[in-house]
């Protein structure tokens, strides 16, 4: 039998596995750029470390999001309403100017690698959508 | 007040009315079909609902919108 308890558990399950999936993606994307930018063969093992450690965490938490989002859905439970797309309306504007930031050292002639640029970029965009999210919704 | 509490002049009584009627944030969410963190946000003053939600709300908990609902310098 399901509780309004049990639905709470699964809300709260799915937030860290949000968080879990968003950080960890983020580790390893920035793992795997900061290795383009060195531009030498082979990873420093403790760079290898965290890039694995990031896909090994991110991996499951999207799985473990993917299945409280949808049992939730069979819970009758809502996940998505006006204050939450208003939310993500302002997380994206961050993570916006997070993307922008992240582009700065181009105006300065500071040379970064396209394809570690591309990475951090991504990864800019994840941590700072993660961080607006949570700070709206801090006593919620 | 908080500086956003102080940006939105909207102020409500539904933490008052909520204890009236000895609900939950959760279960005054499942009644107007919005999540809890919904409840919680308007409640603070730190989200100003949309006059469909303001009106399932003042439905949910036998009162008028202007009840709920008031401007700061109304009080």
């Amino acid at each position: 039998m399901t509780t309004p308890n049990s639905r709470q558990r699964l809300g709260r399950l799915l937030d860290v596995a949000l968080l879990a999936w968003g950080a960890s993606s983020a580790v390893a994307l920035l793992a795997n750029g900061i290795n383009d930018v060195r531009q030498a063969p082979g990873w420093p093992r403790w760079l290898e470390l965290t890039y694995l450690v990031g896909v090994l965490l991110a991996v499951p938490a999207l799985l473990v999001a993917y299945w409280a989002k949808s049992r939730l859905k069979q819970l009758g439970a809502v996940l998505d309403d006006e204050q939450t797309a208003a939310t993500h309306t302002r997380s994206m504007a961050a993570a916006l100017v997070g993307v922008l930031c992240v582009q700065l050292p181009f105006f300065f002639h500071v040379e970064i690698a396209s394809v570690a640029q591309a990475k951090f970029t991504v990864a800019a965009a994840l941590v700072t959508y993660g961080a607006a999210r949570l700070w709206l919704n801090r006593d919620a | 007040m908080s500086p956003t509490a102080a940006a939105h002049p909207l102020r409500n009584r539904i933490k008052v009315e909520r204890a009236r009627h000895n609900l939950t944030q959760e279960q005054l969410a499942d009644l107007v079909g919005v999540t809890r963190k919904t409840i919680n946000t308007v409640e603070t003053g730190r989200f100003v609902p949309s006059t469909i939600l303001a009106l399932r709300l003042a439905k949910a908990l036998h009162i008028t919108v202007e009840e709920l609902f008031y401007l700061a310098d109304e009080q």
